[in-house]
C-alpha cells in the first residue's frame, strides 16, 4: 500500500466513525439548542438501540433492514418519554435540574439494561457482515459504507427538514427566542416532542448501524455521551451545522492521530484541537455568541 | 440575560463532565448495590465446627461475568469437601463456610469488602480479587490484620511481594508473558510484530515483557498501541499494523475489546497471526468473535488435559453445578479453596485469626505439594505458585492445546 492510499484509508476510518458521533450529537445539540435543556442520558438511546436491535433481529427474527427501521421508532419512543417523563417537569427550572435528573435517567437505564441483559456483550451479524468493498484506493466493509452513506444522507434530510419545513422553522424560532415564538403560537411542548423524537432517531439510527460493526453492551452509552459532548462543545452548543462538521472532523482527526502516532495519542491530539478551536472561537466552530448583549 | 443565566450552570456542566469522565473511566459507574451472598453450606454430617472463609470479586459491573465464574467455582471445591465430610482438623471434620463479596473491580470497594470479611464476619481467610488493582488495594487490609489471603488471578508480578500473607495459585504476568513469547520464537516464523495492548499495568507490562524477548531474538516489534478499555473502533490501529507490513500481532486484552480487534482485522482482509496475553480461554471469546478467532495463539491456566484427571473431574462437575462454562478462573478458585483445605489440614487445629494461627497457616501454604485441577504447583517464598500453564490455539471453534510449561 502506497502512503497516499494510506492516509486516504485512514480517513475513510475517520469519516465511518465520524458519522457516529455526528448522529449521536445532533440529537444532544438540538435538544440543547432549542430547549436549553442537557441530556446527559442522550447516550443511552445510542446504547438502547444495539438492545433493540438483539430483541428484534436477534430474538424475534426480523429482517436486518426492518429491525433498522423498528429500533429506530422503538427508540425515537423512549426519546419522547424522555420529555414527557423527565424534560417537560423540569422546563423552565434551573439549568442544573435537568442534567442531573437526566443523569438520573442514565444510571437507570443502564441498571435496567444490566439486570435484563446482563454484562457480557452481543454480537450480531446481518446480511452485510463479511462483505468487504475494494474500491480503487480503499477498501472498506458492507456494514461500514452502509453505516455511512445513510448517516450522511439521513443527516442531510434532518438538516433540510429543520430548514425549509414550517416545523422545521418553528422549531428554529424557540431556539432563537423561546418567549417570542410562543407569543407567535408556537406550541413549546409539540416542538419539544419532535426535537426528542429526532434525536432519538438519530441515535437510534446510529446504534442500529454500527452495533453490528462493534459489540453491544451497557456500557456504551458512557462513551457514546462522552464523545458527543465534545463533538456539541467543539461544533457550537446548540448548531446542527456545527454538530454534523465536528463529528466528522473529531472521527478524521482521531483516526489519523492513530495511524501517524500512536493509540495512546489518540485523545490528547483530539481534545487538544478542541481547546484550540475554542480558544480561537469560545462559541465554537458554528456557534453564535449569545444574543441581546446578554 | 441568557448569557448571564447560564454562566453557573455552565461551570457546573463542566464539573460534571469532569466527574463522568472519571466514572467513564471506572466503568460501573451505578451498579445494583454491592451484594452480600451468605452461602450456607450444606452442613456435613455432625461437623465439630466452622470454618470461615471469605471471596471477594467482581459480581457486578462489566467483568461480572468472570466474577460470577471465580465465585462458582470457590462454591463448588466447597461443596464437594463440605458433602465428603469437611476440612479434616485433628481428626474432627469442619465444614466450610464460604462468604461472598461484591468489589465491581474498583480498589475502594474491594478494601471495604475485605474490612468487612475480615471485621464483621471474622473470615479465617480469604480467597480474591480478580484484578490486579483490587487486589492491591485490598492485600492491605489482610496484611495489617495478618490473614491469608490466596488469588486465584490477578497476575500482576507485584502482588505476590507485597504482602507476606498474600498467595497466589497461578502464574504470573512476567512467567506467562515469556512462556508466551519463548514459544513463538521457538515455534513461528516471525519478521515483525505489532502489539495492541490495554492502557493499564496489565497491559503495558505485558507489551514490555513480550517486546523484550522477541526482539533479543531479531524480531523487528513495532511500538505498543495501547487502548483504551471501553474503546470499539480499531480500524486505524490496524490499518496501520497492516500497511507497516506485520506478520504477527501480540494483544494484551479481555474478551470485549479483543474480539472486536480479532473482527475488525478480518473485516479488512488482514491476514495476520493474533497471539494472546490475557483472559481469552473463554468460550464467550469464541462466540463473540467467531470465525476471526481461527488460528490464534493464547495462553490458559487450565484446559480438560487427559494427563491430568483432576482437570476432566473439574470440567464436568463445574458445568454440572453451575450451568457455565468450564475454563480457567473458576478452575483456579476451585483450587484455591482446596489449597486452604490442605494447608488447614496439616496445621490440625481450630481456624481462627489469632497471629499464631494464621503463622502456622502460612507455613503450612508455603511447605504445600498441591496437584489440582491446574495440575501440580507449589508456593515460591513470595508466595507465588511455582506451576504450569497452557499454550492453545483456536481451531474450528475450539482450544486446542499446543503445549504445556512448567517451572
Amino acid at each position: 500500500m502506497g502512503t497516499f492510499s494510506v492516509i486516504f484509508q485512514q480517513f475513510i476510518n475517520g469519516l465511518t466513525i465520524g458519522g457516529v458521533y455526528a448522529m449521536v450529537a445532533v440529537g444532544l445539540t438540538l435538544v440543547f439548542g432549542i430547549l436549553r435543556q442537557m441530556n446527559w442520558a442522550h447516550g443511552e438511546l445510542y446504547m438502547l438501540a444495539g438492545y433493540a436491535l438483539v430483541i428484534t433481529y436477534t430474538m424475534m427474527n426480523v429482517p436486518y433492514y426492518v429491525a433498522v427501521i423498528l429500533t429506530v421508532l422503538m427508540v425515537a419512543f423512549v426519546g419522547l418519554l424522555y420529555e414527557w417523563l423527565v424534560f417537560r417537569p423540569v422546563r423552565g427550572k434551573p439549568f442544573v435540574n435537568a442534567i442531573v435528573c437526566s443523569l438520573g435517567v442514565s444510571i437507570f437505564v443502564w441498571n435496567i439494561v444490566l439486570a435484563l441483559f446482563g454484562g457480557t456483550p452481543y454480537k450480531l451479524a446481518t446480511p452485510l457482515t463479511g462483505k468487504i468493498m475494494r474500491l480503487g484506493l480503499f477498501s472498506i466493509s458492507g456494514q461500514r459504507l452502509m453505516t455511512l452513506v445513510v448517516g450522511v444522507m439521513i443527516i442531510g434530510a434532518v438538516y433540510y427538514w429543520i430548514q425549509k419545513t414550517r416545523a422545521g422553522r418553528a422549531m428554529r424560532a424557540v431556539e432563537q427566542d423561546g418567549e417570542a415564538a410562543r407569543l407567535m403560537g408556537v406550541n413549546i411542548n409539540r416542538i419539544a416532542e419532535v426535537t426528542f423524537a429526532i434525536g432519538g432517531g438519530l441515535a437510534g439510527l446510529a446504534g442500529a448501524l454500527v452495533g453490528p460493526i462493534f459489540v453491544i453492551e451497557p456500557r456504551v452509552g458512557a462513551w457514546a455521551v462522552g464523545k458527543a459532548f465534545a463533538v456539541v462543545v467543539m461544533g457550537g452548543m446548540g448548531s446542527v451545522m456545527g454538530s454534523i462538521f465536528a463529528g466528522f472532523t473529531l472521527g478524521v482527526i482521531e483516526s489519523l492521530a492513530i495511524g501517524f502516532l500512536a493509540t495512546q495519542y489518540r485523545d490528547l491530539i483530539a481534545y487538544l484541537m478542541i481547546i484550540v478551536i475554542l480558544w480561537i472561537r469560545p462559541q465554537g466552530l458554528f456557534g453564535r455568541i449569545a444574543q441581546k448583549g446578554a | 440575560m441568557l448569557r448571564k443565566k447560564l454562566l453557573p450552570a455552565w461551570l457546573i456542566l463542566v464539573l460534571l463532565v469532569a466527574v463522568g469522565v472519571g466514572v467513564a473511566g471506572c466503568t460501573p459507574a451505578a451498579e445494583a448495590p454491592p451484594e452480600e451472598e451468605e452461602e450456607e453450606a450444606p452442613e456435613a454430617p455432625e461437623a465439630a465446627g466452622e470454618v470461615l472463609m471469605g471471596l471477594i470479586g467482581p459480581l457486578s459491573g462489566s467483568i461480572a461475568y468472570y466474577g460470577q465464574l471465580m465465585r462458582e467455582g470457590a462454591r463448588l471445591a466447597v461443596q464437594e469437601i463440605n458433602q465428603a465430610g469437611g476440612v479434616n482438623i485433628g481428626g474432627k471434620p469442619y465444614s466450610i463456610k464460604l462468604i461472598v463479596e461484591d468489589d465491581r473491580a474498583l480498589p475502594a470497594d474491594s478494601v471495604s469488602a475485605a474490612e468487612k470479611l475480615i471485621h464483621d464476619n471474622g473470615v479465617h481467610m480469604l480467597v480474591g480479587s480478580f484484578t490486579s488493582t483490587a487486589t492491591l488495594a485490598n492485600l492491605e487490609v489482610s496484611k495489617r490484620a495478618n490473614i491469608v489471603q490466596i488469588t486465584p488471578v490477578a497476575v500482576a508480578d507485584a502482588v505476590c511481594p507485597a504482602s507476606p500473607w498474600m498467595f497466589r495459585n497461578v502464574p504470573n504476568q512476567t512467567m506467562q508473558t515469556s512462556f508466551n513469547a519463548n514459544w513463538v520464537r521457538d515455534n513461528l516464523d516471525i519478521k515483525k510484530a505489532g502489539i495492541i495492548a490495554s492502557d493499564d499495568d496489565y497491559g503495558r507490562g505485558g507489551a514490555d515483557i513480550w517486546a523484550k524477548i522477541m526482539t533479543e531474538d531479531g524480531v523487528e516489534v513495532l511500538k505498543p498501541e495501547f487502548f483504551q478499555i471501553g474503546d470499539t473502533e480499531f480500524s486505524s490501529q490496524l490499518t496501520k499494523l497492516r500497511a507497516q507490513g506485520v506478520d504477527t500481532i501480540f494483544l494484551v486484552a479481555l474478551i470485549t475489546e479483543g474480539s472486536q480487534i480479532v473482527t475488525q482485522a478480518q473485516e479488512i482482509g488482514m491476514d495476520v497471526q493474533f497471539i494472546g496475553l490475557g483472559g481469552f480461554a473463554s468460550d464467550r471469546f469464541l462466540e463473540l468473535a467467531g470465525e476471526a478467532a481461527e488460528g490464534m495463539v493464547h495462553v490458559s491456566y487450565w484446559e480438560p488435559d487427559p494427563n491430568n484427571p483432576a482437570s476432566m473431574h473439574y470440567r464436568d462437575a463445574f458445568v454440572e453445578f453451575s450451568g457455565l462454562e468450564a475454563e480457567m478462573f473458576g478452575a483456579a478458585a476451585y483450587d484455591a479453596v482446596y489449597i486452604l483445605k490442605t494447608a488447614m489440614e496439616t496445621v490440625g487445629e481450630p481456624p481462627s485469626q489469632d497471629l499464631a494461627y494464621q503463622e502456622k497457616l502460612r507455613e503450612a501454604m508455603l511447605d504445600i505439594e498441591f496437584t489440582g485441577a491446574q495440575g501440580p504447583m507449589h508456593f515460591n517464598e513470595d508466595g507465588q505458585a511455582q506451576i504450569g500453564l497452557y499454550l492453545v490455539r483456536v481451531e474450528g471453534g475450539k482450544r486446542v492445546i499446543l503445549g504445556r510449561w512448567d517451572p
